[in-house]
């Protein structure tokens, strides 16, 4: 899918922070700037999506009472001493999430924070598309029943972020462009990737769009989820086109810098961030750095850009936050006489005094299970390191990330008589006050497929978290207590589901998973239905893809070896024995009541055979002259219909018992012996295995 | 964090690196780094521009950058010795010290008429 251009660079338009209303026109104002309410929702598949949504479903139920003289939330009481004026400032309630600015996300909060940033209130429909095609749904099981089930995506495995971004257009957000959160104001979103060449933080703003020239409008917010959510190696990089060799009249940060040398002109220009940041790399390195950074995306040799999982470069979707805490470096144009800025600076808004309280909401869904290599001496094996590898920087760098925000609250000195109050709090596991809840949730794994039980206990805790999150600039205050002290405001508890979320409770009400990929070994015996063969046994190996109800495939590959009758001079007697290696593929039909799944299909290939004689039969032909006897027996083409019944005995292993028709025709001859007969290899066949899930 | 107080006579607005991000007198908080201060218009005052490289401040002792007044007669003849400089040094700038560099400075230029074209008049 390609990137559309960007015509003219323009400050005005696209999506950006600085749209025209707080709220849609056809709306009454709900938004205000004193009030400035910002969320970070961490990636973390489902259990991150689950999570953030359970927090913004308790925002709902924070509700506030509006003065639109000071443009804050007012106690109601204080303000009116009468009852029909305390009345009517009562029926001027908001909830807290209309007071939502700014939704920062990566990877599996990209999923929630873009629904809500599209649906809005829609999010909360429980018959909705949010909960019926992501919260409640084994997403990656269909992503991968697209890639193998559909043969025009074979050839798109390498593109398989393209895939999802289709899943996801397809079940959750439409084919919807950035364009159509234009017209909607806040929250104004902010999906965060990684750009694998730079391993800088990519976002999808039309400014950071504007660096290469190309047009976000008419980008669907699928694809920039998928990007966002692009775990390296389950799903590849997403490429977007850069444009610069184009050109689009970019006149932003570092215009006249050449972007390949990174050298910008010796007169530095006096509103151009870049070029007075690039005189900084002693003094302000993570300046210095942001611009270089700016610089490379201006390359007009780097024709494409490679995105993935917004994770490796901020797991918490905090850094975009914490840059528009500490700095006012945006680009500027003066348009009409006026000047214009992109991008979003809550440091501007506090020098300039528009804002008098702050929030910042993290939403952290890191877990930390108890991992069991010490107890070895082997230690981790591959594929645990290759999960350590990239899921310990990521921890590390969250918990920089969040140490960053308590020093920003240290430094920019709020909080203090006559300056802007500023409060951050964190939703995560570790503040949960009931260890086995804690085991609990922070053992679940990431992945889009998540038991309903299992959502259902990170929606109600994630609301739970929040009401009892405490302040991370001084661990003086609870939220409650800054809902109630500071904003005047109530809150009612989301608490609609269980009562208890700890391993026990998970044992006695997770269902089996559903197997999608098992590998496995099986063990047949097969009974000749005609005169030719006797009964047999063999083993086998089977790869099974199944949906939980629908169609799958198998691939298998099975040994059998029967008894052929017609020894020389009595043809009731044993001539030998016939082997078939036989590999096969099919189709079948599954249902899945339970733990159970019964399907039925069929599937065909092809048997190499040989044929060994008897002892008996061999001395029977030397009696008779014949020596030089060659037995051969040609391969044939093999079908099988067959019926299986499957019991999920874990979320990892399942048995099967399973009866199939089997028919072949191989011909067998003995050189020097026997003329050439068809032998009728037609069995019912009896086989019981065990499947592993791989997926 | 860095904190900058800019002074003036009397109460204007305070321009950082190109956009007003407060009031003279005020406190500015910023990032570390080079910055640039002006006071925008009218330029009756001095220096006309201040870049500096803001670090080590505190809300209770930021960096001062003062600015001072300017009488109209000054203000006249700094504005002529403004503009003659300003074309100077346009006039050498232009001079292209090599061929490549000639090509590119039009290509910027047609570039630059495009945005014109649009009511767009970039700093």
């Amino acid at each position: 899918m390609h990137t559309a251009p960007l015509e003219t660079w323009n400050l005005t338009k696209g999506y950006r922070f600085e749209q025209p209303q707080l709220s849609p026109p056809s709306e009454t104002a709900r938004n205000s700037d004193e009030l400035f309410v910002v969320l970070a929702f961490s990636g973390g598949g489902t259990r991150a999506a689950a999570l953030s949504y359970g927090a913004l479903a308790q925002l709902r139920e924070v509700k506030l009472h509006w003065d639109p003289q000071t443009r804050m939330p007012v106690d109601c009481n204080e303000a009116d001493s009468n009852a029909a004026a305390a009345r009517a400032c009562r029926d001027k309630a908001r909830s807290l999430l209309d007071e939502v600015d700014v939704i920062s996300s990566v990877s599996g909060g990209s999923f929630t924070a873009a629904y809500y940033a599209l649906n809005r209130e829609q999010i909360f429909d429980e018959k909705g598309s949010f909960h019926r095609n992501f919260l409640y749904y084994p997403v990656q099981r269909d992503l991968l029943g697209h890639a193998v089930y559909y043969p025009q995506n074979w050839t798109r495995l390498r593109s398989r972020v393209e895939i999802a971004a289709n899943d996801y257009m397809r079940n959750i957000f439409g084919t919807t462009t950035f364009a159509a959160l234009q017209p909607k104001g806040r929250p104004y979103l902010i999906l965060n990737s990684t750009d694998a060449s730079a391993g800088a933080r990519f976002e999808f703003t039309q400014e950071q769009f504007d660096l290469v020239c190309a047009d976000l409008s008419a980008f669907p917010i699928a694809r920039g989820v998928a990007a966002s959510s692009a775990f390296p190696g389950l799903l590849n990089a997403m490429t977007i086109d850069s444009f610069n060799a184009r050109k689009c009249g970019y006149r932003g940060p570092g215009y006249r810098c050449d972007a390949t040398t990174r050298q910008c002109p010796a007169d530095v220009l006096d509103n151009d961030w870049v070029e007075m940041a690039m005189h900084d790399a002693n003094v302000s390195h993570r300046r210095y750095t942001a611009a270089r950074e700016t610089l490379a995306y201006r390359d007009p040799a780097r024709e494409h850009l490679h995105l993935l999982d917004g994770g490796l470069a901020d797991n918490i979707g905090l850094r975009s936050v914490l840059q528009s805490l500490n700095s006012f470096d945006r680009p500027l144009a003066d348009i009409d006489g006026r000047t214009v800025r992109g991008g979003w600076s809550l440091l501007d808004k506090l020098d300039a005094k528009e804002v008098k309280t702050i929030l910042v909401i993290t939403v952290n869904a890191r877990t930390n299970k108890k991992k069991s290599w010490d107890e070895k001496q082997a230690g981790p094996g591959t594929f645990s390191v290759i999960n350590a590898s990239s899921g310990v920087p990521m921890g590390n760098f969250s918990t920089e990330t969040l140490d960053l925000l308590r020093e920003f609250a240290q430094e920019a000195e709020l909080n203090t008589p006559g300056q802007p109050t500023f409060y951050a709090v964190e939703v995560a596991f570790e503040n949960l006050a009931d260890a086995d809840e804690r085991t609990f949730l922070s053992g679940m794994g990431t992945n889009f497929e998540l038991d309903p039980f299992e959502v259902h206990c990170l929606i109600d805790r994630g609301a739970k978290l929040l009401r009892e999150a405490t302040t991370v600039e001084g661990g003086q205050k609870s939220f409650e207590d800054v809902v109630r002290d500071e904003l005047h405001g109530s809150i009612t508890p989301y608490s609609p589901y269980p009562k208890a979320c700890t391993p026990e409770s998970g044992k006695a009400n997770i269902g089996t998973r559903g197997h999608f990929i098992d590998v496995g070994g099986d063990f047949q015996v097969t009974r000749g239905v005609g005169p030719d063969v006797d009964d047999a046994k063999g083993g086998g190996l089977l790869v099974r893809i199944a949906k939980p109800n629908g169609f799958g495939a198998t691939i298998g590959y099975g040994t059998q070896s029967f008894r052929v009758n017609g020894a020389p001079g009595n043809p009731a007697e044993r001539l030998g024995t016939l082997g078939l290696r036989t590999i096969s593929a099919g189709v079948f039909y599954a249902r899945r009541p339970g733990r159970f799944e019964l399907s039925v299909g069929f599937s065909g290939g092809y048997g190499f055979g040989t044929f060994k004689l008897t002892d008996d039969a061999r001395d029977t032909f030397g009696r008779n002259g014949v020596f030089d006897v060659r037995p051969e027996a040609t391969n044939a083409w093999v079908i099988k219909p067959n019926a299986s019944l499957w019991h999920n005995l874990t979320s990892r292993i399942a048995l099967n018992l399973s009866g199939a028709y089997v028919t072949a025709r191989p011909r067998v001859q003995i050189s020097g012996g026997l003329p050439a007969r068809t032998v009728d290899a037609s069995a019912v066949q009896l086989s019981t295995g065990i499947g592993i899930k791989i997926f | 964090m860095e904190f900058v107080r800019v002074t003036f006579g009397t109460t204007r607005s305070v321009r950082v690196d190109g956009a007003v991000r407060g009031q003279t007198n005020d406190i500015i908080r910023m990032q570390a780094g080079t910055h640039s201060f002006d006071l925008g218009t009218p330029k009756d005052y001095s220096p006309s521009r201040i870049m500096t490289q803001v670090t080590g401040t505190s809300l209770p002792s930021p960096m001062v950058i003062t600015f001072t007044p300017m009488f109209a007669a000054a203000v006249t003849a700094a504005a002529r010795s403004t503009r003659a400089g300003a074309r100077k040094t346009t006039r050498k700038k232009q001079r292209p010290p090599m061929k490549g560099v000639k090509k590119k400075k039009k290509i910027a230029k047609k570039s630059k008429s495009a945005t014109t074209k649009r009511h767009q008049k970039v700093r």
